[in-house]
């Protein structure tokens, strides 16, 4: 008997069965989105009573939404740093893959990159983020570095753990058959490191978006970061909460669907490898 | 059953005491580290090279840097600014990590808590935090208590998920057999549930200190201007990068120690999580 009770369903689900499951999922979304509208109610109706220059409410947030809208000033913001983080990621992407999987194949590099690797990823980067800022600019080019700082380091790690990861029976079986260099990347290599890259992308992209807020915080000039503390400083909550509210959802956009991604190309794949 | 054997096999690979074999691992990890000295004094070497070229205002040599770091050090600077970061960072880690324990523990337990929070806990845990320090500054001005505040927001909710994933996958049939001999909730918790958290539970709070660290600087930086965030600020804009560099390399270095003490733990108390790793 191999089963355990994790998999211990019955052979044969019962018309009852399937009802019952039915309806606990049925439940399940019935106390999600009861947790959400009490939070919303409970929010807008306290909310109300707080004086407005230091809290605010969801409908205030709203019209203040219609009005960021409105008058193009979110777009215009949000499309400064929207930039920033795609300079800035794709060339971190580009250059920390073609390293990671250099590393992972040439022990010379490997031993050459680690410590500096290690040192710099266990180190908080955004101590740097003023003197990057000093040396780039204040302008695209200091935000997209920073941004480049930050996404670079997971995406190297990862893609050369992904390449280190790679079953040596199966290098092995590719060599025995006479496989060459170039299929050997493609057809053993690449495959089974890809679900590492994918990891170190969700990654790189979360870090990204912290790079590209703390640019604007720290270059104050543009960008969403530069909108919170502007309206922060004005004391319009209201408006403060939209760059925030809409930062949330980017970030939650991008990052839960990186992990749908990683579960279709890696149902197996341990969540455990969290950082 | 063959799981277990094979795992016996890699303990007595791992801990073989065949002299030729342990004189081999022995020479390897000389010649490695050999050779990571000579990488490091090489990159020394080029940093020293470079900074000496460059503009004096915008990039400083490592001996300059060792200079200022010396004279940081003796006139006591260094430790007064260090000091209120650390302690801002240990006081929001330890209220950060210790909550999101208690949180991971009890949403795993019971599953309305579950359902009701988890989609909060998701979007915290994606959103970047970042974006909420000018908000926590307005409201809680600045200061410590804005400082630990946004150190707790940033190990609170990596905390809570690394927990939860711990207590959800431990392994059912452990779970079926320890009820079958009529143990109490209070033995289940200790003697299994816990323990077989563990490693989730020690991986989190790695990664809740990595992420403290990066917190208390960011408070440092844009909240309340003090700690060495303020000496970085302050080093930049009067454009002496050989004082800037003093605490960012201490932080550095304090990352390191961190993350290194934290996988010494992890190692030391859950050592079969690194069986296969070690190979």
């Amino acid at each position: 008997m191999t089963f355990t009770a994790a998999n211990a369903r019955p052979a044969r689900p019962t018309a009852m069965a399937a009802r019952v499951r039915r309806r606990t999922a049925l439940g399940a979304v019935a106390v999600r989105a009861g947790s959400i509208l009490l939070v919303l109610v409970l929010w807008e109706f306290f909310g109300r009573d707080v004086n407005p220059i230091i809290f605010t409410y969801p409908t205030a947030i709203l019209s203040a939404f219609g009005v960021l809208i409105g008058n193009g000033e979110l777009w215009k913001y949000l499309s400064d740093s929207l930039a920033v983080l795609a300079y800035g990621l794709s060339l971190g992407t580009v250059v920390g893959i073609v390293l990671g999987l250099v590393m992972g194949r040439s022990r010379w590099v490997e031993v050459v990159l680690e410590p500096l690797l290690y040192a710099f990823n266990s180190m908080p980067l955004i101590a740097l983020l003023p003197l990057l800022v000093m040396w780039f600019g204040i302008g695209v080019a200091g935000k997209a570095a920073t941004v480049f700082l930050f996404t670079f380091f997971p995406l190297v790690v990862n893609t050369f753990q992904g390449v280190k990861n790679v079953d040596p029976r199966l290098l092995e079986v590719a060599r025995s058959f006479r496989t060459d260099e170039r299929e050997l990347w493609a057809d053993v290599i690449l495959p089974s490191a890809l679900p590492f890259i994918v990891t170190g992308f969700r990654l790189a992209i979360s870090r990204g978006l912290v790079a590209m807020v703390a640019a604007d915080l720290q270059t104050a000039l543009t960008g969403v970061g530069y909108m919170i503390v502007r309206y922060a400083n004005m004391y319009r909550m209201d408006m403060t909460f939209v760059p925030v509210i809409t930062l949330s959802i980017i970030a939650l956009v991008l990052v839960q669907g990186l992990r749908v991604v990683e579960r279709r190309i890696q149902p197996w794949a341990d969540p455990s490898n969290e950082r | 059953m063959g799981r277990l054997r094979d795992a016996g096999k890699v303990h007595e690979l791992v801990k073989s005491k065949d002299p030729a074999l342990q004189r081999a691992r022995r020479r390897e990890h000389i010649r490695l580290l050999f050779v990571r000295v000579v990488v490091v004094v090489a990159l020394l070497a080029v940093w020293e090279y470079f900074g000496s070229r460059a503009s004096p205002l915008m990039f400083a040599p490592i001996s300059r840097v060792l200079q200022s770091f010396g004279r940081q050090a003796v006139s006591g600077e260094l430790w007064k600014y260090l000091s209120s970061t650390l302690q801002n960072m240990a006081v929001g880690s330890l209220i950060g990590i210790s909550a999101g324990l208690a949180l991971g523990v009890l949403m795993a337990r019971y599953r309305l808590l579950d359902l009701a929070l988890d989609t909060y806990i998701t979007v915290f845990f994606s959103l970047p935090m970042i974006a909420l320090a000018p908000l926590i500054q307005q409201w809680l001005g600045p200061g410590p208590l804005a400082s630990v505040t946004i150190v707790v927001l940033f190990t609170f909710f990596p905390m809570v998920i690394n927990t939860y994933q711990g207590v959800m996958r431990v392994d059912a049939g452990l779970l079926e057999v320890a009820r079958s001999f009529r143990s109490s909730e209070w033995q289940l918790w200790r003697d299994v549930v816990l323990p077989g958290a563990l490693p989730f539970i020690i991986a989190g709070v790695r990664f809740a200190l990595t992420r403290g660290l990066l917190a208390t600087v960011v408070a440092d930086l844009y909240t309340s201007i003090g700690g060495v965030g303020y000496l970085i600020m302050l080093y930049t804009t009067r454009f002496q990068p050989e004082n800037v560099f003093v605490p960012v390399l201490t932080l550095g270095i304090i990352g390191m120690t961190l993350v290194a003490l934290s996988q010494w733990i992890e190692r030391r108390m859950v050592p079969w999580a690194f069986a296969s790793k070690e190979q």
